[in-house]
């Protein structure tokens, strides 16, 4: 059984309408990468698989429970899809450990040595076990990113959802980020990606959607999204892409 | 202040007056008096006891009626707001009585005459009556009965103090070419301290003072005056007068000149400063939470208590922190029919209206943490009251640390106001000293100085406990 799936999704603000009618399968163990030019709906999209946003239409089904617009079920849906931000969002008055054990503790009720010892497996999987005791602002930006990786990792998802998890960092840093999320992609974890990185999706990604205007355009591997588009949207923003 | 003060109580029909009438026999039961210590010969405070003919005549009535006395010391605007309210029974604090005053109060016999008088500098040899004074400024006590005085020379403008001493201060400093007030306290200043002043021409008229209470207090009208009578007849009451007003007392008036007793001094405004602080941590205490409590209520979804958490901050913003007091005092007691003791009505004003601060500054140091806090704890599955108080709260509180020591700091110096219902907080004590010393300008520096004292350990506190937290940010 699918572990994601996206029926006929309309999301709209106002009189805004972001997402035009959505349709996606994740199987369990995919790396989905969306692409497409900014304002297309693809963070739209993720925040609707991990419960930030309720649809306006259409239905969201993530292993097997359809997202309801009320905070109990939507507590649960938070519990199975772990979410990675643009911009970290570490709670910045606790330290590294501290921000990753903090939900095990309060949601999942672990016990403060259980929290910790998980909490360091974390922290350790990122690469970090030594800058447990690290306040954010004591961390470089690739750093505070691997932290919120491992925050997510903690709760144990089923689905780890990154939204644009590098474009906030230095050129440099990059690398660290996504090296942590190849190991995660390898260990079979069940992903979706929005990036920009096309040599990410190109090495991990089995499949690439390319969306526009809220509707998904084009979606195959990355071999022939990539490679060989067929649409003429699809094709532009390539090419923008790799003028840059 | 006082007029609004009226306006309150009328508008609630104080001219019922709900406080119960006393019935005729007073024995064994106490006897409650209102008074303003800050007018000597009459009231004043001596080492923390009051003293002064009013108060040894209040004695001596009580004594004849067989009843307790007790006191209470406020400041003069407070004292028949608070009479109205029941809070005592009589005012006796050298009460002119007025055709004005007797349409709302009753009055006994008067009891002692006296008249306004002018007082100039020394120097001033041009001035040789209020005449003198027309076209010039002259200095008076908020609310007495110089204002009916001046209200025939319209020619002469008006500057009122909030107590006489003031005045005379003012005076001195040259700001003023004259003091109009009543003749007795104001020979006692000038023998007592302001020298460099005198008074010029005769008594201007011929005033009663009068023990004032409820009008519809028939029965404690009828006492008092029966008391009054007594004391006459049996001699007591003119050996009072020989105290206060005689030979001797007029021979005595040296022990001011000697100078500031400033250990009596420091110890008064200590016990004042005690006081002070115990309404600002008390109402601090109690209105962090409050306030926090009610910033919270304005985010709620729930419409109808956030407005109402909203109506309640704009209520006690916009409206002085002076009229919430007697508001809570005065006029509680007559709307619900709960009696607070001052201390408690003190404590409450102080908490409801800085909570109503202490609010907008919680609510601006949640709405200072980034919103996607709010959406990473969420995605994690923390619950909405985990998440506030696990990510939001913590760094809400960081952020509004310098603006609640600035209200800290605010609340600690309001606390003030509360003299109006006789608490006897710094201010007050200070008020009191600089009557009774008849030296203004040695006890305000003290008291600023004490208030100093207070306030900038909390300053420190403040900016210790910000260093700490920020380290870790």
């Amino acid at each position: 059984m699918a572990l994601v799936e996206v029926r006929n999704l309309h999301k709209r603000f106002g009189a805004l309408e972001v997402l035009r009618g959505v349709d996606l399968t994740v199987e369990p163990g995919e790396v989905v990468v969306f692409v497409g030019p900014s304002g297309c709906g693809k963070s739209t999209l993720l925040r609707c698989l991990c419960g930030l946003e309720v649809p306006s239409e259409g239905e969201v089904v993530v292993g097997g429970q359809p997202v309801r617009d009320d905070p109990k079920s939507l507590q649960v849906l938070h519990r199975r899809v772990g979410m990675v931000f643009q911009r970290f969002h570490l709670f910045p008055h606790l330290s590294a450990l501290d921000n990753v054990t903090l939900a095990p503790r309060k949601v999942l009720g672990l016990s403060d040595a259980e929290a910790e010892a998980l909490g360091q497996r974390m922290l350790s999987m990122v690469h970090l076990g030594e800058r447990a005791q690290a306040y954010p602002s004591q961390l470089s930006g690739g750093q505070q990113q691997r932290v919120a990786i491992a925050r997510a990792l903690a709760m144990k998802p089923e689905l780890m959802l990154f939204d644009e998890p590098t474009s906030a960092l230095d050129p440099e840093l990059v690398g660290e980020v996504l090296e942590v999320m190849r190991e995660l992609a390898r260990e079979g974890m069940t992903m979706c990606v929005v990036t920009h990185e096309m040599g990410f999706a190109a090495d991990v990604a089995h499949r690439v959607l390319f969306m526009d205007g809220g509707r998904v355009v084009e979606q195959g591997s990355p071999q022939q999204v990539l490679r060989d588009p067929q649409q003429p949207r699809t094709r532009e923003f390539l090419a923008r892409l790799l003028q840059r | 202040m006082l007029v609004l003060a009226w306006g309150l109580l009328a508008s609630l029909g104080c001219g019922r007056s709900e406080a119960p009438a006393s019935r005729g026999d007073w024995k064994g039961r106490t006897l409650r008096i209102g008074t303003d210590a800050t007018y000597p010969p009459f009231e004043s405070m001596q080492d923390g006891e009051l003293v002064g003919f009013d108060v040894d005549l209040g004695r001596l009535i009580a004594e004849e009626l067989g009843a307790r006395v007790e006191w209470t010391n406020t400041s003069f605007d407070g004292v028949f707001p608070a009479l109205m309210a029941g809070k005592f029974d009589l005012v006796m604090s050298a009460v002119t009585v007025t055709p004005e005053r007797q349409q709302r109060l009753g009055f006994s016999a008067p009891y002692y005459t006296a008249g306004q008088l002018v007082v100039v500098r020394a120097d001033e040899t041009a001035v040789t009556g209020i005449e003198g004074l027309r076209g010039k400024v002259a200095g008076i006590q908020l609310n007495t009965s110089a204002t009916l005085v001046l209200e025939k020379f319209p020619d002469i403008q008006v500057r009122q103090y909030p107590s006489i001493d003031l005045a005379l201060q003012d005076l001195r400093n040259g700001n003023l070419a004259g003091v109009v007030g009543d003749g007795p306290t104001l020979r006692y200043f000038l023998a007592h301290g302001f020298q460099g002043l005198r008074a010029v021409g005769d008594l201007l008229t011929e005033e009663h003072y009068g023990i004032a209470m409820r009008p519809d207090d028939v029965e404690l009208r009828a006492a008092v005056n029966g008391a009054l009578q007594r004391l006459r007849d049996s001699g007591r009451f003119a050996a009072l007068e020989e105290k206060y007003f005689g030979e001797a007392a007029r021979k005595a008036p040296v022990e001011a000149a000697r100078g500031v007793p400033w250990t009596r001094v420091a110890k008064r405004l200590a016990e004042g400063l005690g006081l002070t602080l115990g309404l600002t941590v008390l109402a601090l205490l109690a209105g962090l939470p409050l306030g926090l409590v009610v910033a919270l209520g304005r985010r709620v979804r729930f419409k109808p208590l956030s407005w109402l958490c909203a109506a309640y901050v704009e209520g006690l913003r916009g409206t002085p922190l002076l009229v919430q007091i007697i508001f809570i005092y005065y006029a509680l007691p007559q709307l619900l029919g709960v009696d607070l003791a001052p201390m408690l009505a003190a404590v409450l004003a102080l908490t409801l209206n800085s909570a109503a601060y202490v609010a907008e500054i919680f609510r601006a140091g949640i709405g200072s943490v980034d919103p996607g806090q709010e959406e990473a704890a969420r995605a994690l599955g923390l619950s909405h009251a985990q998440t506030l108080r696990y990510v939001i709260l913590p760094q809400a509180v960081r952020n509004v640390l310098p603006p609640l020591t600035n209200e800290g700091i605010a609340l600690l110096k309001d606390s003030s106001l509360v003299s109006i219902i006789g608490m006897a907080e710094l201010t007050r004590a200070g008020q009191e000293l600089a009557s009774q010393l008849a030296a203004p300008l040695a006890v305000w520096p003290m008291v600023a100085l004490f208030y100093l004292l207070a306030t900038l350990p909390l300053t420190r506190l403040a900016s210790a406990l910000e260093k700490r937290l920020h380290r870790q940010a």
